[in-house]
């Protein structure tokens, strides 16, 4: 894998952690919200190699959203802290910036390109979490289910 | 008296849990979860900011109690120590008085919990240093980035107002990676968007997208549409310091 990728996977990690420490994530947890994040962002850059842009932010999401709902499971807490923490990288701020700005600047073809991806990033999350949540459910409820007929 | 200390206690910890960043689907969920564990019909709807929480006895006598939360403070700290005293509730059952005497403590606790002012500044130049090369910024985009962050986050800190908040923020980090990229050669888009992705509001959109999964539509449209305003806020701000600054 290109170096390129492994530095902004690793720092993808750390302004994970950093976004964390300013939710308060209990310290135990830290870690492991960075990793969320890291491991989302990683990821986003391998699927987007292989499946362009609108894959990779879909599954990635999902890939934080089953990742928090695995650690939270593990470390018996919210989903929140991991949730949260991981899916920031992935969200549109700065696409939405430059959408706006290209508008301003009446740069309509550069505009569109950055309000599509804005527009696409901002429903690959929900599609994302949505199906990440969705199985995490399906298989909780499994998991009661097999305690229940043990 | 009993209906009414049951309401105010519950309405309390479902403020507190809102507060602190809880999603409605989960404050719903832990005072059902509290209420089974005590045998009482309680029904309870948290829409937005508001919480709404109808006790009902044996005889069909109810009393309601609704709380505005205004505001929030995103502290998952707090937010868990609040969660593991309701799962103590719900496997001890503690009578009415020790349930408050445990709020009590929890209190006490959130007081020792504060996190120092500067240890969130370096918090904040991480992340944007961070995000900035996310965005494949090199390392004078990154500490470029992460200084903007850390001084518009000092400048905006006590603004209350989210959305008068985000405007500025924007405003103000690329005014002064602006500034900075006088000084020094930078590039000006990783460097920008490393340093308004710290004040993206992430939780926000996250409890809005998984409440309106959980189909509490009500609360995750309005979550969702604070978000956006959010979100746009940050971006206009920041197009507005472009404009300004040609």
């Amino acid at each position: 894998m290109d170096t390129e990728i492994i530095t902004r996977i690793l720092m993808a990690f750390l302004a994970t952690g950093g976004f964390s420490f300013l939710f308060k994530t209990p310290k135990r947890l830290l870690p492991i919200a960075s990793l969320t994040g890291g491991l989302g962002w990683a990821a986003y850059e391998v699927i987007k190699l292989f499946y362009g842009f609108e894959s990779a932010i879909i599954l990635s999401s999902a890939v934080v959203g089953f990742l928090s709902h695995i650690f939270a499971k593990i470390f018996k807490t919210n989903v929140h802290p991991f949730i949260t923490a991981g899916i920031v990288p992935l969200v549109p701020g700065a696409s939405a910036f430059f959408a706006v700005k290209s508008f301003i600047d009446k740069n309509q073809s550069q505009a569109s390109n950055f309000a599509y991806e804005t527009f696409v990033s901002a429903f690959g999350i929900v599609i994302g979490i949505a199906i990440s949540s969705y199985v995490s459910k399906i298989l909780n409820k499994k998991d009661i289910d097999t305690e229940k007929t043990i | 008296m009993f209906l009414e200390r049951i309401a105010d206690v519950l309405i309390y910890i479902g403020k507190n849990l809102s507060f602190y960043g809880a999603s409605a689907t989960e404050i719903e969920y832990y005072i059902s979860k509290i209420s089974d564990a005590y045998d009482i019909d309680v029904n309870i709807a948290a829409i937005g900011t508001v919480i709404t929480l109808t006790v009902v006895d044996d005889h069909g006598k109810s009393i309601t109690r609704i709380e505005r939360v205004s505001y929030s403070e995103i502290n998952f700290e707090k937010l868990s120590l609040w969660e593991n005293m309701i799962k103590r509730v719900t496997e001890e059952k503690p009578t009415i008085f020790t349930l408050k005497q445990w709020i009590k403590d929890i209190e006490k606790k959130e007081n020792s919990l504060g996190i120092s002012f500067w240890k969130n500044i370096i918090a904040v130049f991480i992340a944007s240093f961070g995000f900035c090369f996310v965005f494949r910024g090199n390392y004078k985009d990154a500490i470029a980035s992460g200084i903007s962050a850390l001084l518009v986050y000092m400048a905006t800190y006590k603004i209350t107002s989210k959305i008068f908040r985000d405007f500025l923020a924007g405003l103000l980090v690329y005014s002064v990676i602006k500034l900075i990229s006088k000084i020094v050669s930078i590039s000006i888009f990783p460097s920008l968007a490393g340093g308004i992705m710290v004040f993206v509001p992430g939780l926000l959109l996250t409890n809005a997208i998984m409440e309106i999964g959980d189909r509490n539509l009500v609360s995750g449209s309005s979550k969702l549409m604070e978000a956006i305003f959010m979100l746009g806020s940050l971006v206009l701000g920041a197009a507005m310091a472009s404009a300004l600054w040609g």
